[in-house]
């Protein structure tokens, strides 16, 4: 192997060098961080691969399995930079700054404590909101800065480093409530499969369920801590922003997967808990309003509760992990949303959808003097 | 967040054991590793703690999930072979199961970006 990797990691030294050529010097400071996160992370894929190809280990038969991997992961690393982070560095234009100040904004106004993700308007089909979380950037689509329905959902971007970093002892308590409510979850698992295991007369199914939901839930764990930071921290735009969601991209919203794993809880449950949210901060009557348009929806497309749902998504769990979240979001020290809060982006989201519902026909006309008003405030 | 990103996220994880796995398989390798060396020591005390308390902290949730993929019977394994790494001594059998576990997260490591490739929005 000596011999392809004298060329090849000579070569992809060549390309990682080539991306740092790409990355434009004229960028304002919105972006800076990214800038310096892109060019620290290729120095580092680049001194990775001097050490595959010179250090005298790495030239030793027995460790060629250790640097096939090692160069494996240096290369996923370059195709990543390159593909989203240069690439959008590349490309970077008013859109992207725009949503850019748009999300410091919000940061700003919900106390956020941790640094704001870059974000960029290069997502690609059918993959909507992002975070790259070790790139601390989140991708949105193109447009999306000319519409507000689905700008809440921002806030449920917000939530997903909080539950990645590591060694901030402001974002522990939240993260510490994350694994007290995985440890509510695996308990209540546990406790449901050794029930399966003492029933050998039954069908042997709910086992099998059972086993793949245990792999479910730390993933859709976190999709329910972002759906509360997001609803305790902008209110009812976000509820209704699931609801829009579901509506246009939805499938069956009482899904349990039954084999193989999922990596989003079902849509209903992700209401369920939304709701809650908003009736413990003082939205109970457009939790109501919510709750009505939702049921509308379930009997228009048929879709209703079935047993595995709701022994996957039992009442008493889902209210815990609500508990868990309120608590964590609390101790984050950030700016909860309330009924007639003022601060103008999360007041204009949620009249965003005031608006929709009062006066549908006439909300796009409405919907462009505010987005353009709101250009003009974020200066572009 | 899309499925894109959250493989993007188990991605890291997968990497940065991945990276930790091969720094002590490599020292082992070359002869000059002891029980204190710092690599070798964080991924002992890693391996006990996910196998003893899963759900102590994000980290070994996470690691955790990685560990239980494997086709170990159980986490109970991984203590052994943590411990093992404690003592001045590792068998041969330890050293084996370590590079299983390598070529095994490399396999996942696959999948993992061909998953951020190709995920849509659930």
């Amino acid at each position: 192997m000596n011999e392809y990797f004298e060329g090849a990691i000579r070569q992809l030294q060549a390309r990682a060098r080539h991306l740092v050529s790409l990355i434009p010097r004229n960028l304002e400071r919105d972006v800076d961080t990214l800038a310096i996160r892109c060019r620290d992370c290729i120095d580092d894929v680049i001194a990775r691969l001097e050490n595959l190809l010179s250090a005298p280990s790495m030239h030793d038969p027995k460790n060629q399995g250790i640097r096939v991997r090692r160069f494996r992961r240096a290369r996923d690393e370059l195709d990543l930079l390159e593909s989203v982070a240069v690439a959008a560095l590349h490309r970077w234009g008013a859109a992207d700054r725009r949503m850019n100040r748009l999300t410091h904004h919000i940061a700003r106004e919900i106390h956020y404590p941790l640094t704001t993700p870059v974000v960029v308007c290069l997502s690609p089909w059918r993959h909507y909101y992002l975070t790259y979380l070790h790139l601390n950037l989140l991708c949105v689509p193109l447009a999306e800065h000319q519409f507000l329905l689905h700008l809440p959902d921002l806030y449920h971007e917000l939530g997903h480093p909080l539950l990645s970093v590591s060694n901030d002892p402001q974002v522990e308590p939240f993260q510490q409530a994350y694994a007290e409510a995985l440890n509510a979850a695996h308990a209540y698992l546990a406790a449901e499969m050794q029930q399966e295991l003492r029933n050998t007369r039954g069908p042997q199914a709910y086992r099998q369920y059972l086993a793949t939901w245990l792999d479910c839930w730390e993933d859709w764990l976190i999709e329910f801590f972002c759906d509360l930071f997001a609803a305790f921290t902008v209110g009812s735009a976000y509820g209704w922003g699931h609801f829009h969601l579901h509506v246009g991209r939805g499938g069956d919203p009482f899904l349990v997967p039954k084999r193989s794993p999922t990596e989003h809880p079902a849509d209903a449950a992700r209401m369920d808990v939304i709701l809650h949210a908003l009736n413990r901060v003082g939205f109970s009557q457009d939790a109501t309003a919510i709750q009505s348009r939702w049921r509308q929806l379930l009997n228009t497309i048929r879709a209703g509760e079935t047993a595995e749902y709701r022994r996957c998504f039992p009442e008493t769990l889902l209210e815990t992990i609500v508990d868990k979240a309120h608590q964590g979001i609390q101790a984050l020290g950030c700016q909860l949303a309330q009924p007639g809060m003022q601060e103008p982006i999360r007041k204009l989201l949620n009249d965003a959808w005031s608006e929709f519902w009062l006066a549908p026909s006439g909300y796009v006309t409405w919907e462009k003097g505010e987005a353009d008003k709101l250009g003009m405030l974020l200066g572009g | 967040m899309s499925d894109t990103g959250r493989h993007s996220n188990r991605y890291e994880q997968i990497h940065w054991f991945g990276d930790l796995l091969d720094d002590v398989l490599l020292q082992l390798n070359v002869g000059d590793s002891t029980p204190s060396n710092l690599k070798r020591r964080q991924l002992a005390e890693l391996l006990i703690r996910v196998a003893t308390q899963p759900a102590a902290d994000l980290q070994a949730i996470q690691i955790a999930a990685l560990l239980r993929a494997q086709e170990t019977d159980s986490l109970d394994r991984w203590i052994q072979i943590g411990r093992a790494l404690l003592m001045h001594d590792v068998p041969d059998e330890v050293i084996h199961e370590l590079e299983q576990l390598a070529l095994q997260l490399d396999t996942l490591r696959s999948e993992a970006v061909a998953r951020m490739r190709g995920a849509v929005r659930g």
